[in-house]
């Protein structure tokens, strides 16, 4: 009875709510739009925010590249060693193209009366060119090392053996006398190797030889040089660039009798002839004095600039240094021997394309002279003011050389080149098996010191407003004003483009170009700015997912970088209106 | 988690499917002759039945709800024929704001008769009743939601008066009418008196939010004050380490949190072909062992003057601010003490006409006032009733007042009942009426 009369109230009920009411069919839960839209209308944020200050900006860890002095001063400091492998300067044996050969025959019965002098000069007075050449000292070698770029002296090993015959005669000599090849020092020896005991006279190459022993019209000795002076040799080194070994060469000098004076005593055969015959050894090279030019396999010191922050290193960022000074404890390994020509070129090595240099301004080159004595020498690169307390033994001011960092971001390494180091020597022994190698420290300071006409450029995206794709940020204004206090040495500057998602596609970053915020310039000390932001009639950004702004600080050439220098805004006041819609 | 003003309007939420007060009788039905609960109305008024019985639980089922705004007030067609919310940019702001009062009011309220018999007796006529009452509101200003939807700017707001509570009780009631025409010729009195057995209640008050957000001064602040007095016996407030409320444990909830009394007085007078009646209902109170009080102490503040972005750490200054604005709304508990609620009273009002030519047909005014502070409310029906036979009898009639208009009806029987003070309207396609008032009583009884 009771659940009869529930059931039909429970009937009647809903009867009469269904009946009573009407339904509107505009009115559909299971189809709605859940578009959101909050509007701000001239919002002042109450924001007051510390001073920027480098420092801040800056976060530094104690294994960066970027580090502050006892004044706060900001400078990037990259050190380490750098070496080229290892070279020995092999020695090199040379052989004459003819190492034996004699003079024809001059025949003494020609009216030659004992005492008197007969004056042959073969070469001076008519040599056949036949004799000329039998005559001359010529050596060759294709195999020198190729390091060894010029010879002017040289320590050797060769003997000129030499003997004079006058046979069928019963003959003495009162005097002799030899020419020995020009260039060459060297010592008078007996036909046996030993010393000579008989009477010589050296006056240049010439040899006066007296009170001689030749019982048999045979007079015989060794001349051992020790010494050759190239250049008077007639020696010269081709050193090919293609990297083909060097030859050496030595030519166009002679070695002949000069004149021959028979004691009174003589008896002669008019049909004797007299000879001469010489045979010459190899020559070894055992020590240079001349030039060796380094060019070790395209040796190259690299400075890698890691451990940077982000903020400095960043491809969007551009940093100019000044003052960049790099300081190379530069090793020549042959300093000993004689002082070095170098050239250097310092090259900036990255990936991306610096958009404010041009690609030929990216590396500095000069050349150095580095000093006669010393295996290593000091040597400190700059431009601007000079660096203090760097010890060093050359300093080298080197123009636009803050060059090498310029460009958006910071270069991935340094790399300096030392092509053509062209070394002096004197009496550098060859073949010894000594090793030598190229390298040193380096020592790389960039102080941020702004001169005129540099500037920073610090560019970012800041796309991250709109965290779903289906949320629209509209902004129809934004006035940002401030009384600012700045204490960088440097004018700054302000700009930016809104980003709109409905301009990203491929790959394309978004950005309105056709609406740029220009913000007031700050200059250094206290001016208020105001930086308003109106959109432009007939452009619509409805779907504003951040910006792309880029800061540039013009430096006012007064100072250094300091951790401590930034800006301070006082009364600081951003008001925007604009709307956040969001969508199903 | 922590208790603060936020939690309030939660709070009401919950309560809202347990609690409240407010009548949700039938006042459709009160001019339609042998209507067996015209006495809870008046309680001079009976049927004239020699006796009547409610069936348990089921004589008199109440249902309603009411407000100055309803779903139509914040869902708007679309042209592409889809519902949008009143923050769709397609909605104007001149549009959504034209359409909500000043004080947006929400209410719901139930009242089941759990047990009625009617009797003769003592000169006049009896009913003892046994009925669950409960009832909700909640109020929040237009200026709330113009906040939101025209948008931030830098001026100054005022959002208090934001309020909610609610009660829920049983009464036991006895009622007596007693005709003293007599001694005043038409004149009928009665009263009832009811035990009540309170359940638990709840009231909530966001006084005062002042938020400036930069008009005339460079930073933003604000200022609240607010409390929430919760009425129910064997819970307590958690207090986190800073003596802020942190949440409430209601592990030892007792059903019964309270007693109290209340009276209803009435009293018709017929003349002629005319009845005019006043009563005056629900004058009484409930006295609740444990009322639990948590309030902001005064005023709280909050402003950004001095404070400072070091935009390295961005995330300290956000949580700051975040720390400050929570203390806006951090509430201390009060001491634990007994606390005495007036309910609400009702003033009902009638005239009434009988045409002489018919009989059987009346037209009357009845002008019903809750009498309930801020929740106070105004109803005015016209009506129209006839009772073709003895055991049948119906009414419609058009009502206007704080909620607005609406048309009501009610067909009486000596069996059952049912009708309707507000019919829901326009609804959605899925039945959800548009507007928030709506009003349903039907019961099953048996008058002999």
């Amino acid at each position: 009875m009771r659940n009869k009369h529930i059931g039909h109230l429970i009937l009647c009920a809903a009867a009469c709510i269904t009946l009573s009411g009407c339904v509107d069919e505009r009115y559909d839960l299971t189809n709605l739009d859940n578009t959101m839209e909050i509007k701000v209308n001239n919002l002042t944020l109450p924001i007051a925010i510390d001073p920027v200050e480098f420092g801040d900006m800056v976060d530094l860890n104690e294994d960066e590249s970027i580090k502050t002095n006892e004044n706060g001063e900001y400078y990037f400091e990259k050190e380490g060693e750098f070496s080229s492998g290892n070279f020995t300067l092999a020695a090199f044996t040379a052989a004459a193209s003819t190492n034996t050969f004699a003079t024809g025959g001059y025949k003494i019965g020609k009216g030659l009366p004992a005492g008197k002098t007969v004056s042959f000069a073969i070469g001076a007075i008519s040599p056949t060119e036949e004799e000329k050449e039998k005559f001359q000292l010529k050596y060759a070698y294709n195999n020198v090392d190729k390091s060894i770029y010029d010879i002017t002296e040289a320590t050797v090993d060769m003997t000129i053996s030499v003997s004079i015959n006058l046979p069928k005669c019963n003959v003495a000599y009162d005097e002799i006398k030899m020419v020995m090849p020009k260039g060459a020092t060297g010592i008078v020896l007996d036909q046996w190797g030993d010393p000579y005991t008989g009477s010589v006279k050296q006056n240049g190459n010439q040899l006066t030889f007296t009170n001689i022993d030749a019982p048999d019209g045979t007079f015989a000795f060794k001349f051992q040089i020790t010494k050759l002076n190239f250049k008077e040799a007639g020696g010269s080194i081709v050193n090919p660039k293609n990297g083909s070994p060097a030859s050496f060469t030595l030519t166009d000098n002679y070695i002949y009798l000069e004149s021959v004076t028979l004691t009174t005593k003589a008896d002669i055969s008019t049909d004797s002839f007299l000879r001469t015959n010489f045979t010459l050894s190899n020559i070894r090279i055992q020590s240079i004095s001349g030039q060796i030019k380094y060019d070790i396999d395209n040796f190259a010191m690299i400075c890698v600039l890691d451990n940077v922050p982000n903020e400095l290193s960043g491809n969007d960022t551009q940093i100019a240094f000044s003052a960049t000074h790099l300081k190379l404890a530069l090793k020549n390994p042959l300093g000993k021997f004689g002082a070095a020509n170098a050239h250097l070129k310092i090259e900036q090595v990255r990936d991306n394309t610096a958009e404010y240099l041009p690609q030929s301004a990216r590396s500095v080159e000069t050349d150095i002279t580095l000093p006669a004595g010393q295996e290593y020498t000091n040597l400190t690169l700059y431009y601007g003011k000079e660096p203090e307390h760097t010890n060093a033994d050359i300093m080298k001011e080197v123009p636009n050389f803050g060059n090498i960092l310029l460009g958006k971001g910071l270069p991935k390494e340094l790399k300096v080149t030392f092509p053509d180091v062209l070394s002096n020597v004197n009496n550098l022994t060859l073949g010894d098996n000594t090793e030598y190698s190229i390298g040193g420290n380096y020592w790389f300071e960039a102080p941020f010191s702004l001169t005129n006409n540099s500037h920073v450029v610090y560019s970012h995206r800041q796309d991250n407003w709109d965290m779903n794709g289906n949320d629209n940020l509209t902004i129809y204004s934004m006035i940002v004003s401030a009384d600012v206090e700045s204490t960088l040495p440097a004018n700054v500057s302000f700009k930016a483009s809104p980003i709109q998602r409905s301009l990203l596609n491929n790959g394309y970053k978004g950005v309105n170009k056709n609406v740029t915020i220009q913000g007031a310039q700050i200059q250094n000390g206290n001016h208020p700015i105001k930086i308003t932001i109106n959109f432009p009639q007939g452009i619509t950004i409805s779907d504003l997912m951040g910006l792309d702004y880029t800061v540039e600080v013009n430096s006012d050439g007064k100072g250094a970088i300091n951790k401590n220098q930034g800006l301070k805004f006082n009364n600081l006041k951003v008001t925007v209106s604009g709307k956040y819609t969001s969508k199903d | 988690m922590q208790l603060n003003i936020k939690h309030i309007a939660a709070a009401g939420a919950i309560i809202t499917s347990t609690i409240l007060s407010a009548n949700a009788q039938s006042q459709s039905a009160y001019f339609v002759d042998n209507y067996l609960y015209n006495f809870q109305l008046n309680p001079a008024m009976s049927a004239g039945h020699n006796a009547a019985v409610a069936l348990p639980a089921i004589g008199n089922i109440n249902i309603g709800t009411n407000g100055n705004i309803g779903l139509k007030n914040f869902l708007y067609p679309t042209t592409d024929h889809r519902t949008a919310f009143f923050m769709n940019p397609n909605v104007s702001t001149e549009e959504f704001l034209g359409s909500l009062p000043n004080s947006c009011r929400l209410g719901m309220q139930l009242r089941e008769g759990l047990l009625t018999v009617g009797f003769k007796g003592l000169g006049g006529f009896n009913h003892i009743s046994i009925n669950t009452v409960a009832g909700f509101d909640a109020r929040m200003p237009k200026d709330l939601f113009a906040f939101l939807k025209e948008g931030v700017s830098s001026k100054e707001y005022h959002f208090g008066n934001v309020n909610a509570q609610g009660q829920a009780y049983a009464e036991f009631a006895l009622n007596h009418s007693h005709d003293l025409s007599a001694i005043v010729n038409g004149l009928k009195v009665g009263a009832s008196l009811k035990f009540l057995v309170g359940l638990a209640s709840m009231q909530a008050d966001l006084d005062k939010v002042d938020i400036n957000l930069g008009a005339n001064q460079d930073f933003w602040s604000g200022k609240t004050a607010g409390s929430m007095r919760m009425n129910l016996n064997g819970m307590h407030y958690n207090i986190n380490k800073d003596g802020y409320i942190d949440g409430i444990n209601a592990d030892n909830f007792s059903p019964i949190g309270g007693y109290g009394f209340a009276a209803d007085l009435g009293a018709t007078y017929a003349i002629a072909d005319w009845d005019f009646a006043l009563a005056v209902n629900d004058l009484g109170f409930i006295n609740w062992k444990e009322s639990h009080l948590a309030t902001t102490n005064g005023e709280r503040s909050f402003s950004t003057e001095g404070k400072v972005l070091n935009p390295d750490h961005m995330d300290d200054y956000f949580d700051e601010l975040s720390d400050d604005l929570a203390k806006l709304y951090q509430l201390n508990a009060a001491k634990v003490e007994s606390y005495s609620q007036k309910i609400a009273g009702t003033l009902n009002a009638s005239v009434r006409y009988t045409l002489p030519v018919y009989r059987r047909l009346s037209v009357g005014v009845l002008n019903s006032t809750r009498m309930n502070g801020i929740w106070s409310a105004n109803t005015t029906r016209f009506s129209a009733s006839i009772s073709p036979l003895d055991w049948v009898g119906m009414s419609v009639n058009y009502g206007i007042g704080t909620y607005g208009s609406s048309f009501g009806w009610v067909l009486n029987t000596s069996a059952f009942f049912i009708g309707m003070d507000y019919m829901p309207g326009s609804m959605t396609s899925q039945m959800v009426p548009l507007s928030s008032n709506f009003q349903l009583s039907l019961g099953s009884n048996f008058v002999f």
